[in-house]
């Protein structure tokens, strides 16, 4: 199953419609999970659901789906969110120990880390698709 | 347009909802967000959260808050840092108590394994996995539920890392999926180090595997030394790092293995409590998936190394301990063998009946049928549920956060709670207990003592001499002054048991109790001696505890009961 999407995953990466069907995914999961929230947290303040939820989005779920990225020759989709969220939560954490040893106050670290991560797998990404282009 | 039912995504919204609903949410009482650290149990949970709060209070990982250990600062962190930058990051952004990120995040994490394992499951065999998932809740049920709800996070937190390794480890052979391998490697070694030899030995099978069927080559050589060499660069000199501060604290007090072992009674968690129906089911399984070895290497091997890594707590001494908190989360991977033995079954009567056909509707609703039994039969909302602190010990904590001197020394005198002494941590001062041995002795004999064993509350005093030289304060028992900081309160009321119950700057006094003839005999006949004299007043006072401030500590405070 994974086999079969890899060729149509970097066909469709070329033509950005990879880009538009993966966003759609996370949002509907990303709503899905604040309903599910609601549901399972029937006293809690939506504004709360959706606070925690936004939270983990991006201190952890993006940097690691930004890493898994550049798996899509390997992995479908599911396997890139779900363990996409294991390796973005080691990952910013493990940055943010570095960070903070070095000085920097773990205050700032939810700025910081996702996006350096985010930026740094972009880029490992799409430098390649960008150096053809200008070829 | 024909509308496509997607059965697996519905049963994954079913699971994930069923994790929440009898997990975090029975628990927290179906909300995120409390007015007090609710749920918190034992001392375990309190000192993972005591971590986190040092981390955001001071900025870094590097050294304690110095409320942490009775006022003197400096001293090292000692306790592996993942799960304190995951959820200080967390509970930063979101602005909620690190008390309630602390539990969204330890659920999240280990919501997350339940889903990491049905996809290593999944890529051989989506019917099976469909089977397994129901078995995947026995987590958060019956008395797999202890282990969450006791706070043993810092084990069961670290599994999801040793899945995804696993799940990681069965795409080895794919384009540099060694990569993620090297980063799983280094976030569970700063998760908790000792999970890597599991994944070591897990890795040494699979090499084994692949040595018997002549698949090693150059390349999987070179990934090899990648994926080590860039988990030794990033986390080697913790590694060396944690070794040396463990050392500095006489590691464990037990020898490597005693085969002593480790009181598993008291958490109560076995493969047996999956009760013996399902046992049987799960050792079935197990014997079958055997012979199936090379179908499914991969879930059998993860099974088979968590459920062995689980029993090597019979071997006692210091691995033992290391290994014992597992079991809780031990239903996710025996749950492939489960799942392996029904979808055997279902395959035995498909062979004998050649009409019968098993769609994936029907396999989905089989996973309804078993989940429905699991959940009729088991779940029930945990009793409990506000834990350690209620709302009124909270606000007595917090008014000593806000109004008293950096450097006050807090005496509790008896509460049913604060045995668990980590909680006392919290009021950021520094913390007392009279020991519940010497309250009873007084309780019975009807006279208040002045001089008694009075406990310090603190985390553990270890000094960094060099990159790598540690040195543990109270295991050499010497008062060691690394920076000429307020050695005398040390001496005088960290090394000194004994000490005079007149001597300290507030007294934290309970109201109520389990065992009230402890109220009335000891806490409120030291209240009411103390207030007969001029220097002692009521400072705060709600409906279940009072704090009385003493304007001259040291000064005698019983002569009226004497």
């Amino acid at each position: 199953m994974a086999a079969t999407s890899r060729g149509k995953n970097d066909r469709n990466l070329e033509k950005g419609e990879f880009f538009i069907s993966e966003i759609a995914y996370l949002a509907a999961i990303f709503a899905a999970i604040i309903i599910i929230f609601k549901v399972a947290f029937y006293k809690e303040d939506i504004l709360n659901i959706i606070k925690i939820t936004s939270s983990f989005y991006w201190l952890y779920t993006l940097p690691g789906y930004a890493i898994m990225l550049n798996f899509t020759s390997v992995f479908d989709f599911k396997i890139r969110f779900i363990l996409g969220n294991v390796i973005g939560i080691g990952t910013t954490a493990f940055i943010s120990y570095l960070l903070g040893i070095t000085g920097v106050n773990i205050i700032y670290h939810w700025m910081i880390v996702p996006e350096i991560v985010i930026i740094f797998s972009l880029l490992v990404k799409f430098l390649p698709f960008l150096k053809n282009n200008k070829r | 347009m024909k509308l496509k039912i997607n059965f697996e995504v519905i049963a994954l919204v079913i699971v994930f909802l069923s994790l929440n609903w009898t997990g975090y949410a029975n628990l927290s009482d179906n909300k995120i967000v409390h007015d007090y650290p609710f749920g918190f149990r034992a001392s375990d949970s309190l000192e993972r959260a005591f971590f986190v709060d040092s981390l955001i209070d001071t900025g870094n990982y590097r050294y304690l808050a110095p409320y942490l250990n009775q006022g003197i600062s400096n001293t090292v962190t000692w306790y592996f840092p993942l799960l304190s930058h995951i959820v200080a990051n967390i509970s930063i952004l979101s602005g909620f108590s690190i008390f309630d990120s602390l539990y969204f995040m330890i659920f999240a994490m280990t919501n997350l394994v339940v889903f990491v394992i049905y996809l290593l499951i999944r890529k051989y065999s989506k019917n099976m996995a469909l089977l397994s998932l129901p078995f995947m809740l026995y987590i958060y049920l019956g008395k797999f539920m202890v282990g969450s709800a006791a706070g043993i996070w810092g084990y069961s937190t670290g599994v999801v890392f040793l899945a995804a390794f696993f799940f990681f480890v069965s795409y080895f052979d794919e384009k540099n999926v060694w990569l993620l391998c090297s980063l799983i490697l280094i976030a569970m070694i700063y998760h908790r180090a000792m999970d890597a030899l599991i994944a070591f030995c897990f890795f040494s099978a699979y090499f084994v595997y692949e040595f018997i069927n002549k698949k090693i080559d150059k390349e999987f050589i070179k990934k090899i030394v990648f994926m080590g060499g860039i988990v030794i660069l990033v986390s080697g000199y913790y590694m060396l790092y944690f070794a040396n501060i463990i050392k500095a604290i006489g590691g464990t007090g037990r020898p490597f293995i005693d085969f002593i072992k480790i009181p598993m009674e008291f958490y109560g968690t076995d493969l047996s409590n999956f009760g013996n129906l399902i046992l049987a089911v799960v050792i079935i399984g197990i014997v079958l998936s055997i012979f199936s070895l090379k179908k499914y290497f991969f879930p059998v091997l993860a099974g088979i190394t968590i459920i062995g890594f689980n029993y090597i707590t019979y071997l006692g001494g210091s691995l033992g301990i290391s290994y014992h908190s597992r079991m809780f989360l031990m239903p996710i991977f025996a749950a492939f063998f489960i799942g392996y033995a029904i979808y055997f079954g279902v395959s035995l009567f498909k062979s004998a009946n050649k009409n019968f056909k098993l769609n994936e509707m029907g396999v989905f609703v089989l996973f309804l049928i078993i989940t429905g039994i699991i959940y009729g039969t088991l779940y029930q909302p945990y009793p409990a549920k506000e834990g350690l602190f209620n709302k009124y010990i909270w606000d007595g904590f917090k008014w000593i956060q806000s109004e008293t001197p950096n450097d006050s020394n807090v005496l509790f005198l008896y509460g049913d709670s604060y045995t668990q002494t980590n909680m006392l941590q919290y009021i950021k001062r520094r913390p007392f207990f009279v020991y519940t041995d010497e309250v009873q002795k007084q309780v019975s004999s009807g006279k208040l003592e002045r001089y008694q064993m009075i406990e310090p509350i603190s985390s553990i005093f270890i000094y960094q001499k060099g990159p790598l030289n540690f040195e543990g304060l109270l295991n050499s028992q010497e008062g060691y002054d690394s920076s000429g900081q307020n050695m005398e309160h040390f001496r005088t009321f960290v090394l000194n048991r004994k000490q005079d119950i007149c001597s300290f700057d507030y007294y934290v006094i309970d109201k109520y109790s389990n065992v009230p003839v402890v109220i009335t005999n000891f806490n409120n006949v030291f209240k009411e001696t103390a207030l007969k004299n001029k220097w002692f007043a009521i400072a705060y006072d709600n409906p279940f505890l009072t704090i009385l401030k003493n304007n001259k500590p040291g000064d005698d405070c019983l002569g009226s009961n004497e």
